[in-house]
């Protein structure tokens, strides 16, 4: 198996498609460190307009973690595709090469030759998720230093202690690993219906988009559907970063607000990735290679 | 001699087609078994099968003597295969290629070994670059030399010469011919060109519409009773109607532009030839057709284009 896996890492990595979603990621976190790092100030005006005359915030507004709070806003919506990209050729890019046959044709099991290159998919969107991570964080928290972390909520705000934020965005990574994993193993499920990697990718994101606007409709009868679809719980990586306050209204430091709500997203999630990678199993196994 | 597969009442049905149907056959070690038959008459899709790659319908296939699916992975460890175009990948170096497929057939194989294996299908000099610039040729040696990288007992090759030019066809048939004769292995050839085959095969298989047709040795298909001989002259036009008014009416079979076409038992050949003298008909050549290929052509769909003779 650990052989399957190092040779699915091989060919991932070899293959020049695989560099686009890293390259795209640095170029869109540059765009927004270029931006703020030259008219910063101006957006922390435009984003307190509301509030300046009830609040008063000391210290760095435009920090490392505030930069990092918005590129994950921005980007996290965006790299599904990019997951897609990878996670809907691993079988259809392999049929249409016509090496699907050969592979099938060695003494590895259809069980485990699949399952290999699911974990080769998980490998590389952790991959892209660390390298989100060292760029979104790391690198911000060098550009424009550390400070607390303010957050306009729609109803309300949320001022983070500088201390209290580093292992949120840890948490909130993991997550979100959870979220991308449950997009590749879709884009995986889709990549065994075609013999190229296009109809794949496209049906994995008009899912995602599809889902996503019947997660974000506020039609009641909508509502009842709304748990059980994935895109639902997708952005339950902003839950690290609500607070609990306690009876004076003061905030409980290490604390998160609502934690069952993170669990039970994903629960949600796990469940979606075990049906998908499931499904994978059992329909390829019962699949006639005609390619 | 010992069957090496064994294959009993074969079918796959795909929806409402019927792909392969009621297909019994067996190899023998040491054979190079001829599996042929028109484009779509189930070539490939009964290799598929023998390599697990679609599912049976029904029937049963055995390989070394081992029931297929109980045991597929050991069987299949013994087997190589090229199945129609030699796709590999094409973003890597023929030398990664074929360490990645010796892996994934649980070989341990040393720089050098692989060397030596791309030596053997010239393309030692190629070793490092990426196979998007290899040709159709090089492609489908590259295939072969990842087909018998683990040393297999069976080689199993699906319409090889694809593609190829006359050379890459020739360098095809001689590989077999060594694999066969020098390295004593069993192969399995698939095409529906009988030239191919005829020149390398020990048994055949001739299948059409899913259907077996016949199978046995090369050698038995030849029925001396269907021979077709081949009848050039100045004036076919004339020579045909001297030997309908002869007596070898029944025996015209077929019209063609530039010969006249007479079916008839090999021992009739030196009596048409005396007759030919006697009417005075000015032969440029009269010479055996391939009955084997007539017969193939007869047996299987290619049928339609062999025109009886109606004056």
């Amino acid at each position: 198996m650990w052989t399957l896996i190092q040779i699915e890492l091989f060919k991932i990595f070899r293959r020049p498609r695989t560099y686009i979603a890293f390259a795209a990621i640095t170029g869109l976190i540059g765009i927004i460190q270029f931006g703020l790092k030259l008219d910063g100030d101006s957006y922390v005006e435009f984003m307190m307009r509301d509030i300046t005359s009830s609040i008063t915030v000391e210290g760095k507004v435009l920090n490392g973690y505030q930069v990092c709070y918005i590129c994950l806003q921005v980007l996290l919506v965006h790299v599904p595709l990019l997951i897609a990209l990878v996670a809907a050729d691993m079988i259809s890019g392999e049929a249409n090469m016509g090496t699907l046959r050969i592979m099938l044709t060695k003494p590895i099991s259809r069980t485990k030759f699949l399952l290999a290159k699911f974990t080769a998919t998980v490998a590389y969107t952790l991959m892209l998720l660390v390298w989100l991570a060292i760029l979104a964080l790391f690198v911000n928290m060098i550009l424009f230093g550390t400070d607390d972390l303010f957050l306009l909520k729609s109803e309300y705000v949320v001022l983070l202690k500088k201390d209290d934020i580093f292992w949120r965005y840890v948490w909130a990574f993991g997550f979100a690993a959870l979220a991308m994993i449950t997009v590749a193993s879709l884009g995986f499920l889709f990549s065994l219906f075609a013999e190229n990697s296009i109809g794949p990718i496209v049906a994995t994101m008009s899912v995602i988009i599809f889902f996503t606007i019947l997660s974000t409709l506020n039609i009641p009868v909508f509502n009842k559907i709304k748990p059980f679809l994935f895109t639902t719980h997708m952005i339950g990586w902003k839950e690290f970063f609500d607070i609990k306050v306690n009876s004076n209204n003061e905030a409980i430091i290490g604390s998160i607000q609502n934690p069952q709500k993170i669990i039970n997203s994903a629960l949600v999630l796990l469940l979606h990735i075990v049906g998908f990678v499931g499904a994978s199993i059992w329909i390829f196994k019962k699949k006639d290679v005609l390619s | 001699m010992q069957p090496i597969v064994t294959v009993t009442g074969l079918t796959k049905q795909f929806k409402n087609i019927t792909a392969v149907q009621d297909l019994s056959f067996s190899v023998n070690e040491g054979d190079v078994y001829g599996f042929l038959g028109q484009n779509g008459a189930g070539k490939s899709t009964t290799i598929r099968m023998l390599l697990t790659l679609i599912e049976p319908t029904n029937g049963s296939i055995e390989i070394f003597g081992k029931e297929l699916h109980a045991h597929r992975n050991e069987i299949l460890s013994e087997i190589g295969a090229v199945i129609e175009k030699p796709d590999v990948y094409k973003y890597l170096s023929a030398y990664e290629n074929l360490k990645l497929f010796a892996r994934l057939s649980n070989v341990k194989v040393t720089e050098q070994k692989l060397m030596e294996q791309l030596d053997k299908v010239g393309l030692a000099h190629r070793a490092k670059d990426t196979v998007k610039t290899f040709s159709q040729g090089m492609k489908q040696r590259l295939g072969i030399a990842i087909a018998l990288v683990h040393d297999p007992r069976l080689i199993i090759l699906d319409e090889p010469t694809n593609g190829l030019d006359p050379q890459g066809i020739a360098d095809i048939r001689n590989l077999i011919l060594h694999l066969s004769r020098d390295l004593k292995k069993t192969v399995i050839v698939s095409s529906h060109l009988l030239s191919e085959i005829e020149q390398v095969a020990t048994r055949m298989l001739i299948i059409d519409k899913g259907k077996k047709i016949i199978e046995g040795n090369a050698a038995d298909l030849f029925d001396p009773a269907q021979t077709i001989v081949e009848l050039q002259t100045f004036d076919n036009a004339y020579a045909l109607q001297q030997l309908q008014l002869s007596g070898w009416a029944n025996h015209l079979q077929t019209r063609r532009d530039t010969a006249v076409l007479i079916k008839l038992d090999r021992q009739l050949i030196p009596k048409l030839h005396r007759d030919l003298v006697d009417m005075d008909i000015q032969v440029l050549s009269l010479q055996p057709r391939h009955s084997l290929e007539d017969y193939f052509l007869q047996v299987t769909s290619g049928n339609q284009h062999v025109d009886t003779y109606t004056n």
